[in-house]
């Protein structure tokens, strides 16, 4: 396995691509935030705690309902797969006992597709939740890998170094980074690629983490110098 | 203000007492765990002048109800008892129907729905629906609470609000120095304008809108303007 090869879009195996985060660019819901890993974009809004319908309703704790939404086309299978996931994970971080019997809505919008979505989603509601003020345990953060027919291992590949891959593997983290919140792996791989693409992963969401924490850390200071003058 | 300490969700909060012996008090945004105090919300760790009080100052737009707080609400329902006052919470709030200055069974205020109260938030628990009064009930007195006729309603953040309130906010003093402007402040994010022009009114919500993020003399330049 190397990891000095070049990609055709001049990264090493082992880099992710730029991050662009924007936080509350949408003005009607409670909490928004776009998630950009370079050509790959998502959009997540949060609404709630809010009034929920009785059928839906949790007598201890609030529900979480997400909705994911394809670039093009209606949404199939596939998305439904992604809202499991992405509530699944999100119940387990969101103190949802805080807010019994309401609503915590999160909306995933795909704005650009170039491989890796998911992981672009699952940050991309991370940071919409932050900026909606929704109470959480830790802060998740995803990072996808792939394994080539070379055996070679691909961190946060694009759309097409995942069409060509054996095999693709994503995963979510809380602020730990010990274990894993949320995997998924598909093709044919071997135990040790498996713990390969795991440690790399884990490794390499670190610097998620810490660019959520600049983009936090940068839009509240703005505010807090702004307020320092009165 | 000291420099400010940022926290993620999940960061542990370097929450200290100034005297050992008080009791500290931890307020929204931090919870207590196994592992010590944590951070829940992202923001600003901030405390009170005698530093056993903590808590979190971020983004927020979603009003949480809390006891004691101001809200600013609109009746949408009304019953025999009480008024439904929509606050903008999860669930509207309860109002009744003789919790106003000066009411009783025979003499009961008569609000339609769409009606825009100034009132106070009696019980404020997660598990169940807020209620809310329209006067001091320790006093009788009305305290400023009650109807808003006329007017206008804005939203805004939860953290404007809170700042409003403050006497060192610039924008509602200079905006009172070029006219006299009638406002109630909800911590629910709602505020309430009236001055005696329509005009004027939404003069001032929009100064008051845009001047969340501006420091003194840039709200001196805004109201400036206004009334060139």
């Amino acid at each position: 396995m190397t990891t000095t090869s070049i990609r055709p879009d001049g990264r090493q195996a082992d880099q992710i691509r730029p991050l662009e985060i924007v936080q509350g660019l949408l003005h009607r819901p409670d909490g928004s935030a776009q998630f950009a890993l370079d050509k790959t974009s998502t959009l997540a809004a949060v609404y709630g705690p809010m009034e929920i319908k009785i059928r839906d309703e949790k007598v201890d704790r609030a529900t979480i309902e997400v909705n994911y939404k394809p670039l093009t086309g209606q949404s199939g299978v596939r998305d439904r797969w992604v809202e499991f996931n992405v509530r699944r994970t999100f119940e387990g971080v969101v103190l949802t006992a805080l807010h019994p019997n309401t609503l915590i809505r999160i909306e995933l919008q795909e704005s650009r597709v170039h491989g890796s979505e998911i992981s672009a989603a699952f940050n991309a509601a991370t940071m919409a939740l932050m900026d909606a003020g929704v109470p959480m345990r830790t802060i998740v953060g995803s990072v996808s890998c792939a394994i080539d027919d070379q055996g070679t291992l691909l961190l946060d590949p694009t759309e097409h170094e995942i069409e060509t891959a054996t095999s693709f593997h994503i995963f979510a983290f809380d602020s730990e980074m010990q274990g894993a919140l949320f995997n998924d792996s598909i093709g044919s791989f071997t135990p040790e690629q498996y713990n390969a693409c795991h440690e790399i992963c884990r490794k390499s969401v670190s610097k998620i983490f810490s660019f959520m924490r600049t983009a936090v850390e940068k839009k509240l200071l703005t505010q807090v110098q702004q307020l320092q003058k009165e | 203000m000291s420099p400010a300490t940022i926290v993620l969700p999940g960061d542990s909060a370097p929450v200290t007492a100034t005297d050992p012996k008080q009791v500290v008090r931890l307020g929204p945004g931090l919870l207590q765990t196994e592992a010590g105090i944590q951070a829940v919300q992202a923001g600003y760790l901030a405390n009170n002048s005698s530093g056993n009080s903590w808590w979190i100052t971020g983004s927020k737009k979603r009003y949480v109800p809390a006891t004691g707080e101001p809200v600013v609400g609109t009746i949408i329902a009304r019953s025999a008892e009480y008024y439904k006052v929509d606050i903008g919470s999860a669930y509207s709030a309860l109002l009744p129907i003789l919790a106003f200055e000066g009411a009783t069974k025979r003499n009961r205020p008569n609000l339609a729905v769409g009606t825009v109260v100034y009132g106070r938030l009696t019980i404020a628990n997660k598990d169940m629906e807020p209620e809310m009064e329209c006067y001091n009930s320790n006093s009788g007195k009305a305290d400023g609470y009650g109807e808003l006729k006329e007017g206008l309603v804005v939203n805004c953040s939860l953290q404007l609000c809170q700042r409003l309130l403050n006497p060192n906010t610039p924008i509602l003093s200079l905006l009172g120095s070029k006219m006299p402007l009638d406002v109630a402040i909800g911590l629910n994010g709602r505020i309430w304008v009236f001055t005696k022009e329509p005009r004027l009114t939404i003069f001032a919500c929009n100064a008051i809108i845009n001047s969340e993020f501006m420091s003194q003399a840039q709200c001196q330049n805004l109201v400036h303007e206004l009334f060139v």
